[in-house]
């Protein structure tokens, strides 16, 4: 009797090993490799490096920020002036630096002043409100995320940005469709439309439109802030936030005067030239570009922020 | 009209600039498995930038000890990784110009690196992509389509493991993507 036991035991766990061995473990994971570093790795390679002029760019800014951070740091541990003053005056270079690069409602802005009627006095109402929205927009969110809404974390933080994008796009979209029609109204082939489209310069005027640029919080002064608040310092943070402002009026109205300068040019031709059709032509053919660059700016921001939500 | 055109050239030239700029910069870098079969797996390596790092330290390093404890690199799971692991880890792979399927990351983890006070996340792919007849062009970017986020690749050759594989050529471009062939 247990010799029956052990060999139906012995019966049973031959026939589990077939079985067994058909069931096929789950490769174990290669080990994570040592940290990795820039210099590090074969040089057999036969390794051709692109060098890129936009890598190059977010790099600098990357220093820029950091730098920022670091001072931050060093004002974290007790108040030093001339410590601030590095950081304003640095954050006003990095400003104008980080202004200079894609975004900040540059393409925007050269749209709205391609078309007529448009004045230097427009251009710097327009640049301060968008950048003091732009901006204010961020300390504003700071404070919210760091009180009531300090349940909004990580990702999350960004998606609201995103939302804010997904409703300037749709704003700037408004404006353009809105120009177009007006354009189209006024639009008189007969010799040239002299009266500008908008009316005289008033901030009021360009409220509107500077609303629809820059409700989209600036993100590096949103970290800024919220940094600055973080570290107890939130009065450095908010020196920092105005001089990356300023900076940000003085590239937007730069932009702006350029813009208003190339187009002025093209109607000076245009008056010259009376007798000849093409500056004619080419002076509406302008106002309609950039009108219609706003639509599909506007459709585009909108587009990317809404994929992203 | 010569002067005309290259005004009207500078007014639309910026059409090139239409993407917006981004405000988070990481640093990838690659490390791939072969086997006899193929390619099994990459691991990725992201550094974030001191800014961004000192947000998510501040979120998630909750003891304040400068050391990510398992819950604590879950919550940097929960707030950081989970969206950006459902949507492809802003990752796209070829192999010969057919994209593959990206993967759900494993053994994901964060690390505070002390000396420069950045933040480290590492995230394993699984692929199953075995040799094939001819070459093997495999491309391997990182990129956010909505600019947010910067890639740049500062590796400067192909790290690999594994014997049987032997790469030919190394295509590296810093803003974000490796090719090679093998």
């Amino acid at each position: 009797m247990k010799y029956a036991v052990f060999a139906i035991v012995c019966i049973i766990l031959v026939s589990i090993i077939p079985v067994w061995a058909q069931v096929v473990p789950s490769p174990p994971l290669p080990p994570p490799p040592p940290k990795l570093e820039s210099e590090q790795g074969p040089t057999t390679q036969n390794v051709t490096l692109h060098g890129n002029l936009a890598a190059t760019f977010y790099e600098l800014q990357m220093k820029g920020s950091t730098f920022i951070k670091k001072q931050m740091d060093i004002l974290r541990e007790g108040l030093d002036l001339k410590t601030l003053l590095i950081i304003t005056f640095f954050s006003l270079g990095y400003g104008v630096f980080h202004a200079l690069g894609p975004g900040h409602g540059k393409l925007i802005i050269m749209s709205f002043f391609m078309q007529e009627g448009t004045t230097k006095r427009d251009a710097l109402s327009l640049s301060v409100i968008v950048s003091i929205i732009h901006s204010s927009g961020a300390i504003l969110l700071a404070l919210l995320f760091q009180t009531i809404l300090d349940s909004v974390k990580g990702m999350q933080q960004i998606r609201v940005q995103y939302g804010f994008t997904l409703f300037s796009g749709i704003l700037v979209m408004g404006i353009g469709i809105f120009y177009l029609i007006r354009l189209i109204r006024e639009h008189n082939p007969v010799p040239k439309v002299q009266t500008p489209i908008l009316p005289e310069s008033s901030w009021k005027k360009n409220l509107i439109i500077g609303f629809s640029i820059g409700v989209v919080p600036c993100p590096l002064s949103l970290t800024i802030m919220m940094l600055s608040i973080v570290y107890g310092v939130f009065w450095v943070g908010l020196t920092s936030v105005l001089a990356l402002t300023l900076a940000m009026v003085i590239v937007l109205y730069g932009i702006s005067i350029a813009t208003i300068k190339s187009r002025d040019y093209v109607e000076q031709r245009n008056t010259l030239k009376k007798s000849s059709p093409i500056p004619t032509a080419i002076s509406t053919i302008i106002s309609y570009i950039g009108t219609i660059l706003l639509i599909v700016l506007g459709f585009y921001f909108a587009y990317t922020a809404g994929s992203a939500l | 009209m010569k002067k005309l055109l290259i005004v009207l050239l500078l007014l639309t030239a910026p059409l090139l600039m239409i993407y917006s700029h981004p405000h988070i910069n990481i640093h990838a870098y690659t490390y791939y498995y072969f086997d006899n079969k193929g390619l099994i797996g990459l691991y990725v390596q992201w550094i974030y930038d001191p800014l961004f790092s000192s947000q998510i330290i501040y979120e998630c390093d909750t003891d304040e000890d400068m050391v990510l404890s398992a819950d604590e690199i879950e919550q940097v799971r929960s707030y950081y990784f989970t969206r950006l692991s459902s949507d492809g880890c802003f990752t796209r792979i070829t192999l010969d110009r057919t994209d593959i399927p990206i993967p759900t990351p494993l053994n994901f983890s964060a690390a505070i690196d002390k000396e420069d006070e950045v933040v480290i996340f590492t995230f394993y792919l699984p692929l199953e992509e075995p040799y094939s007849r001819g070459k093997n062009r495999l491309t391997v970017a990182f990129a956010d389509p909505t600019n947010y986020t910067a890639f740049i690749c500062p590796q400067r050759a192909v790290a690999v493991e594994g014997a049987t594989h032997k790469i030919t050529d190394v295509y590296i471009n810093r803003l974000g993507s490796i090719a090679f062939t093998y």
